[in-house]
């Protein structure tokens, strides 16, 4: 049976979550004050100011302004980007699976390392091993994506030529930029699925299992790991945000068109409607995700519904 | 509570300890040697730091440069002095860094103790707005704020110190949801205490060992993310030096110079691991059963 009000009440908190993102995403352009002032070069006449003030509706009332951008965003409309003319939703959409492949790419690739590093971490608690992986996550945690980007590409495309250095198309100029995306997170997801294995080794049931004489190979692995391994779900999709962040950056290194590569260059191309819809759009992606992850996970630890 | 079982022998278990706090000590020397670096960056440097001479660009650095370079660290592609640009770098990279922890910590912390001890709603409210800061990840934020306010350090300062609120206020939210029903703030509530003293003086020291580790942890954070805003040409301007901008500028010049890669981002990355050690060492000390 599925947990019917756990769901509700998630979609309900998401749905409040997805109101708040709109919120921002149309406070944030206004920071400035005018946000007409930005849309156009510093030369612009007065006549194209007015004009593109009373255009874009900046003339109206913030009341008159936030509803009518509440209800065009409802309906999936940003309005025009300045620089294609042309709907800034569609533009930013066609982006997404480009970038989901790199992020997905990356996340799977941080996950596959590390939960045997970080059992193994733990398993062998205070050994070399253990030092040595908790220093590698330390190291892969501190190092910029850009140089880690840089790094890979002057070894792996200038030197070696294995990989190319930048575009798309194949499954070989995936290899680079997911990798200086992955490292990141790899470091991170090591630190806490170590953290959560030595937790479960700190239970009852391990004690128990430990108790009825079972071997430690198999009370690490068939009781404590099993354990252990449902939080970390939670932990990747959480990871997710900061590796669509880290998209923005490895997109720009490694020239990969995705939705980071436009927010970036529509930002310098003054471009404020699509640099909104592609806000928008990043912030829902990593709400919408994080609610199938907690909902997946309270299918499968009822406990969770209960919390 | 941990097993005894799962612990490693004592000896190995104090010898660890003793490693992890050496890592912390160099961390924290690291760290403090760098701040004095960057406060004296005008009598350290060898070089004005924005000092162009295209006769003297791309020099090798001293180590490797034939017949004995005059550049300790090289120079780059306008002749600048590479070791002068990485000291003033740090101050920049260093001054934001701090400058946003302190403003997120206090701020994160009010906020999280309100939302806790003033009802449901407010808790509720607070918490759905935590959901929403947390879905825009942090460089987006950014480098969309930034992109509107103009890039200065004023502007990075504040939007890093405003979007990092989240993670104290929900230290302090969960401590104080603890501590409320802790004995000795029920004694402190019965011999007559008001909100705001039990706050000042029973809730909040026990929320600022966390929060200190969390900080640090987000210090190096915001190092990483200050740099990668200079590498995408929204941080800090030029000519102004800063790490992730001199690395961004030495992307065309990968192979022919590498030594204009290869020391900014080893500052940077010397710096934030030397951030992660101590935050690591802290935790280590404060918080022995790992908790947060």
């Amino acid at each position: 049976m599925l947990p019917w009000g756990y769901i509700g009440r998630r979609v309900a908190q998401t749905a409040l979550v997805l109101v708040g993102i709109t919120l921002v995403v149309f406070w944030v352009v206004r920071l400035s004050g005018d946000p007409v002032l930005l849309m156009l070069p510093a030369d612009a006449s007065q006549q194209d100011i007015a004009r593109l003030r009373e255009a874009l509706g900046f003339d109206q009332p913030m009341y008159v302004q936030l509803q009518r951008f509440v209800e065009r965003v409802a309906r999936g409309d940003f309005g025009n980007s300045l620089r294609f003319q042309e709907p800034a939703l569609p533009l930013v959409l066609e982006r997404v699976p480009s970038t989901a492949l790199l992020a997905l790419t990356a996340l799977s690739i941080s996950t596959l390392v590390a939960i045997p590093l970080g059992v193994l971490s733990a398993a062998r608690r205070g050994s070399a091993w253990d030092h040595a992986a908790m220093f590698a996550a330390l190291l892969g945690q501190s190092m910029p994506i850009f140089w880690t980007g840089i790094m890979l590409i002057t070894i792996f495309s200038v030197a070696l030529d294995i990989f190319p250095s930048s575009g798309t198309g194949t499954l070989r100029h995936l290899v680079l930029p997911a990798a200086a995306l992955g490292v990141f997170s790899t470091g991170r997801v090591t630190r806490l699925v170590r953290g959560g294995m030595l937790e479960a080794l700190g239970q009852d049931y391990v004690r128990t299992a430990r108790a009825k004489g079972l071997a430690e190979r198999r009370v690490v692995y068939r009781h404590a790991l099993r354990n252990s391994l449902l939080p970390v779900i939670t932990i990747v999709g959480l990871e997710l945000g900061s590796t669509l962040g880290g998209a923005v950056v490895t997109e720009m290194v490694f020239a990969w068109p995705g939705v980071g590569r436009l927010i970036v260059s529509a930002i310098f191309a003054r471009d404020y409607p699509l640099v909104q819809a592609a806000v928008f759009v990043v912030a829902t992606m990593f709400v919408l995700v994080n609610l199938v992850v907690d909902i997946v996970y309270a299918i499968a630890d009822p406990r969770v519904r209960y919390a | 509570m941990r097993e005894p079982a799962s612990e490693p022998a004592a000896g190995q278990r104090i010898r660890a300890l003793v490693r992890r706090n050496c890592l912390g000590v160099i961390g924290a020397g690291v760290l403090l040697a760098e701040l004095a670096a960057a406060l004296l960056a005008p009598a350290l440097a060898p070089y004005p730091p924005l000092d162009q001479d295209t006769a003297r660009r791309l020099q090798p650095p001293l180590a490797v440069a034939a017949g004995g370079g005059r550049y300790a660290l090289g120079t780059d592609q306008l002749g600048r002095d590479v070791l002068s640009r990485i000291l003033f770098g740090a101050r920049i990279s260093l001054l934001i860094g701090f400058s946003a922890v302190a403003i997120a910590v206090p701020l994160g912390v009010a906020v999280g103790l309100i939302a806790s001890y003033h009802g449901r709603l407010m808790d509720d409210v607070v918490m759905r707005v935590a959901d929403v800061q947390l879905a825009f990840p942090f460089i987006l934020l950014a480098v969309t704020v930034v992109a509107v306010l103009g890039p200065s350090v004023g502007h990075l300062i504040v939007v890093l110190g405003i979007a990092g609120w989240v993670p104290y206020a929900r230290l302090a939210r969960s401590e104080v949801l603890t501590l409320k029903r802790r004995e000795f703030v029920e004694a402190a509530r019965a011999l007559g205490a008001g909100d705001t003293r039990i706050m000042a003086r029973h809730v909040l020291p026990n929320v600022l060992t966390p929060v200190v580790v969390v900080g640090t942890f987000a210090l190096a954070n915001t190092i990483l993310v200050e740099s990668s805003l200079s590498f995408l040409g929204l941080g800090v301007q030029p000519p102004d030096p800063t790490w992730g901008g001199m690395l961004s500028d030495s992307r065309e010049y990968v192979t022919a110079a590498w030594w204009l890669w290869v020391f900014p981002g080893g500052a940077i990355l010397t710096t934030v691991l030397a951030t992660n050690f101590v935050g690591d060492w802290l935790r280590d000390v404060l918080d022995p059963r790992g908790t947060w």
